[in-house]
């Protein structure tokens, strides 16, 4: 059942990232509502429901946004198995609801755009100062974001 | 390490569906037409390239012996072939002095032949040549290679012939002294040496002097060299020397000659025979 949830939120989230993300664009880095998403799943259910996660969602970002089969789906992979790694079964509310998310998934972030980007920065695609806005300012602006899920389902904070 | 590892241990499951979904990806990557795909393409070919260049720096030791095997079996060809080379060198250097001789005495047709066989320990040496009547060898024609006289045919087979060698016992050749022109005969006794008989020992001859055919033989072509004069002996009893010749030859060494088609003057033999018959 809770895996249901989780594929009609992640359905709805993708729709958003399609439709909405491209609209907030700050000087064309956009924030990664997907990868908030996967983090949040790998935080709440363990290492495997999370590179799970990510995998599927890497793979419908694939199809639906980037065209590249496999390359979204490699850096959510990743990024929710290293999610995965601040799993903690006593601890899921201070990881999800806390500030401790938004260092997460700045963290989370930093991963997935490094291995997203890692092939144009093996191919000198882009230019070093590109690579570097586009890793560290998606992973600021997405971690911006993660703030949102944290004020609206932390009860701490309430 | 070992926290490592048994972290991974402890997360086995875990890993295990990671590595099965970055396998998944990357083989959708791969499959991929896209050029992003084509970069990783290129980048697994220069991985690829890289990891099989170091792992070549470390050597294998099965292909190792197989190489070894292998250049030891080239180097057995390597050296015959070298063994070949050196001989077909020498046999052209023999052979040009063979030409040159042949050039330096043109006015006689030459035959060449190949020694195919011979004895030197017996007091009637022969040696055996790959021509016969079939080239045009008769009995009796003057065997000599360039540095002097050999012998003369003794039988001839179509195809082969027998030489009779100066170190035969039955073998006598007129000769004389270049130098003084003293004249003898060439004999074997089956020593080390030929000798030089019927030399009166008032005649002028010296250890050094050069031994040649002379035109009273009836076989050989005047001029050609049979030996060096080594030792003279004035004390033997007699109205002759004792004169010991070194054969210019060294029918040890002895591999190409020439027959001399030589054809003495039957005339000349008929009359000489007539006067020592009366």
């Amino acid at each position: 059942m809770i895996y249901l949830r989780y594929l009609l939120v992640g359905l709805i989230l993708l729709l958003l990232h399609i439709s909405v993300v491209p609209l907030i664009a700050i000087e064309g880095i956009s924030p990664d509502l997907m990868l908030i998403f996967v983090v949040y799943v790998a935080l709440k259910n363990g290492q495997i429901t999370g590179s799970v996660a990510g995998f599927i969602t890497g793979l419908l970002i694939d199809l639906t946004v980037d065209f590249t089969l496999g390359l979204s789906a490699l850096s959510k992979t990743i990024a929710g198995f290293v999610a995965g790694y601040f799993y903690n079964e006593t601890k899921i509310e201070i990881n999800t609801e806390t500030f401790r998310f938004f260092s997460i998934v700045l963290f989370c972030s930093l991963v997935n755009n490094l291995v997203y980007l890692s092939l144009d920065i093996i191919g000198r695609e882009l230019s070093n100062t590109e690579i570097l806005k586009f890793i560290f300012g998606r992973s600021v602006y997405t971690s911006i974001l993660s703030l949102i899920p944290i004020f609206t389902t932390s009860r701490r904070l309430r | 390490m070992q926290r490592i590892l048994s972290q991974i241990s402890q997360h086995l499951k875990e890993y295990f569906v990671f590595s099965i979904l970055v396998l998944i990806s990357l083989i959708l990557l791969f499959t991929n037409d896209s050029p992003k795909s084509h970069i990783l393409s290129a980048v697994a070919v220069e991985v690829s390239g890289i990891s099989k260049s170091i792992l070549n720096i470390i050597p294998n030791f099965y292909n190792l012996k197989s190489e070894n095997k292998e250049l030891r079996k080239a180097n057995i060809f390597l050296l015959n072939e070298i063994s070949q080379l050196r001989e077909e060198k020498l046999e052209n250097i023999r052979l040009r002095k063979l030409l040159g001789f042949k050039e330096k005495n043109n006015n006689y047709t030459f035959v060449p032949a190949d020694v195919v066989g011979k004895t030197l320990v017996s007091p009637y040496n022969y040696i055996v040549l790959n021509v016969g009547s079939n080239d045009g060898i008769e009995i009796n024609m003057p065997i000599i290679c360039e540095s002097g006289v050999v012998g003369k045919i003794m039988k001839v087979g179509k195809n082969y012939s027998i030489g009779m060698i100066l170190l035969h016992k039955d073998f006598r050749a007129s000769a004389k002294i270049q130098r003084s022109r003293v004249d003898g005969i060439i004999s074997w006794n089956g020593d080390e040496y030929l000798t030089m008989l019927n030399v009166a020992k008032t005649m002028d001859v010296e250890v050094g002097d050069v031994v040649i055919t002379s035109e009273y033989s009836t076989i050989f072509p005047p001029g050609f060299e049979i030996g060096v004069v080594v030792e003279i002996d004035n004390s033997v009893p007699g109205l002759f020397k004792k004169i010991k010749v070194k054969p210019s030859v060294d029918f040890t060494k002895l591999e190409e000659v020439f027959v001399v088609k030589y054809k003495y003057d039957i005339e000349r033999v008929e009359i000489e025979q007539n006067i020592l018959r009366k």
